[in-house]
Order: structure tokens, then C-alpha cells, then sequence
């Protein structure tokens, strides 16, 4: 039974990110009702952990989408949709791409890293944002992605590196950053 | 956009659609020239390969960690009872 086998890593991963032990408890009882409606959509390209973490993953977003967290990609930038912004009429970054301070590789570090990682991509547009979770949590192919989403191939691309931009500069805006070379070009 | 001369735009552009597709040769060549010379871009590469892998990140913790937060066993069966009465 998956509530056996994968509930408490579920609950451990939604705790951790949404701090409140009732409100994890339901995102857990959602992600596995969402899992057996679309069971037959389960295609054993990864494993059955996996696929219940991705469910998982877009349910933590949700929240926080609902919620809205008290930092907002959207009030760290002017104008979030406008990525060309990012850089300065020669090509060049209009704000360098700092160091991170942070090796996600680290257990502690993971955990600090996705909490600001789920709170930022939870602020970024939706239509990017739903592209970058199908491609990067569920391992979806550019086609798939067209597919679920109506859109071109280039469509999807422009989707995936807006929000790709969005995120890191969300991320380094509120904590990882350390600008070492100045600040810009 | 000349090919042999891309700029830091045109690079991220092409280094984020080179994670979800394949670019032609001559892309491909353009954007590791650019990389080797701007520590910047190739700053930012790395930065996104690390987003996809904590995108990916799934937390086995509770098996190595006995202090970890768990479902109490009401919990588990509150959910199984919910997912019996799932139509």
C-alpha cells in the first residue's frame, strides 16, 4: 500500500517545505488521490516514488500559489515577464550571475535551498512555471510538454528559459547571491 | 545574430534550450566558444543544471533519520479510508 510505503517520506518532504503538520498531512492525502485517479497515466518511465514525489511537488506549489508566500518574484522584479530586462542594450547581463553560496549536495543546505526554491518558482507566471515543473520534476520531453500545453516547440522553449531566468534571479535576490565582481558589465 | 559572435543574451537563451534539446552544430560550437571566455554565462549554466537536479531532488530522509517527522497511524488510515471511498 503507497500510504505505507512512501507516506512518511511524503509527509518528511511536505513538512519540511509548508512548516505546518496539518496542512502536510493533507497535501500527502491529496497527492495520493490525484495518484489514483491518474494511475493509468503512470508510465514506469520512473519509479513509483518518483512519480508520487512529482504530484507531491506540483500540490507544494499550489499551496504556495494559493497562499502566497511573503517574498514574491513578482514584487522582486518590475516587470517579470520581460527576461530581455535582464540584460543591457550590448547583450551583456545587466546584473552579473552571482556566486551561490550553497552546495545543494549538502543535506542541511537541500533542505534551505528548496524552501526558497519552491517559494520562488511558486511566484513565477503560471503557463512557465507549469512548463518548467512538466520538464524538470516530471522529466516530460519538449513534445510532451507541447502537447499538454497546446503550444509550439519554440513556444515551450521561451516558456522554459523565462522561467529558468525568473527563478535564479528569484533565488539570488533573496539569499543565495554574493556578488563578488561588481555589478554589472 | 551572427552565430560565431553570440552574446550573453543570445548564449543563455541557447544554453537553456540546449537542457531540453539538441542544437545545431554550429550553435553548439558557438555557445562552448562563449563559455570558455565568459565566466558569467558559464556561471549561469551551471547554476541552471543545479535547478534541474534540485527539481528532481527526492527526499529519502526519514529512512536514515529516526528523529524525522512521520504520519501517525490515525493519519495513514484517515488517508486509506479516503482513498477507499475515492470513486
Amino acid at each position: 500500500m503507497w500510504v505505507d510505503q512512501y507516506g512518511d517520506s511524503l509527509f518528511h518532504f511536505a513538512l519540511a517545505r509548508v512548516k505546518e503538520k496539518e496542512i502536510a498531512e493533507d497535501l500527502v492525502q491529496e497527492t495520493f488521490l490525484a495518484a489514483v485517479k491518474a494511475q493509468d497515466r503512470f508510465k514506469g518511465h520512473s519509479s513509483e516514488k518518483t512519480w508520487l514525489f512529482g504530484i507531491l511537488k506540483h500540490k507544494v506549489i499550489d499551496h504556495y500559489r494559493k497562499r502566497k508566500s511573503t517574498i514574491h518574484a513578482r514584487d522582486l522584479l518590475n516587470d517579470p515577464d520581460n527576461v530581455e530586462a535582464f540584460f543591457n542594450a550590448k547583450g551583456g547581463w545587466q546584473t552579473r550571475p552571482a556566486h551561490w553560496q550553497t552546495n545543494p549536495g549538502k543535506v542541511q543546505e537541500t533542505k534551505e535551498f528548496l524552501d526558497l526554491f519552491y517559494r520562488c518558482l511558486s511566484d513565477v507566471p503560471q503557463r512557465s512555471a507549469d512548463a518548467f515543473i512538466y520538464r524538470e520534476v516530471d522529466g516530460l520531453s519538449t513534445e510532451e510538454i507541447c502537447t499538454r500545453l497546446d503550444i509550439t516547440a519554440n513556444n515551450c522553449w521561451v516558456l522554459l528559459y523565462r522561467a529558468r531566468m525568473l527563478l535564479r534571479k528569484c533565488l539570488e535576490r533573496i539569499g543565495l547571491g554574493r556578488q563578488q565582481e561588481g555589478n554589472s558589465k | 545574430m551572427k552565430h560565431w559572435m553570440f552574446r550573453c543574451n543570445d548564449v543563455s537563451q541557447k544554453v537553456s534550450q540546449s537542457l531540453d534539446a539538441s542544437l545545431p552544430f554550429h550553435h553548439r560550437m558557438a555557445v562552448q566558444m562563449h563559455l570558455l571566455m565568459c565566466c558569467y554565462c558559464a556561471r549561469f549554466r551551471r547554476q541552471l543544471i543545479m535547478l534541474g537536479k534540485v527539481s528532481r531532488h527526492v527526499d529519502d530522509e526519514p529512512s536514515r533519520d529516526q528523529t524525522a517527522a512521520t504520519l501517525s497511524n490515525e493519519t495513514k488510515e484517515r488517508i486509506k479510508k479516503a482513498l477507499r471511498a475515492a470513486p
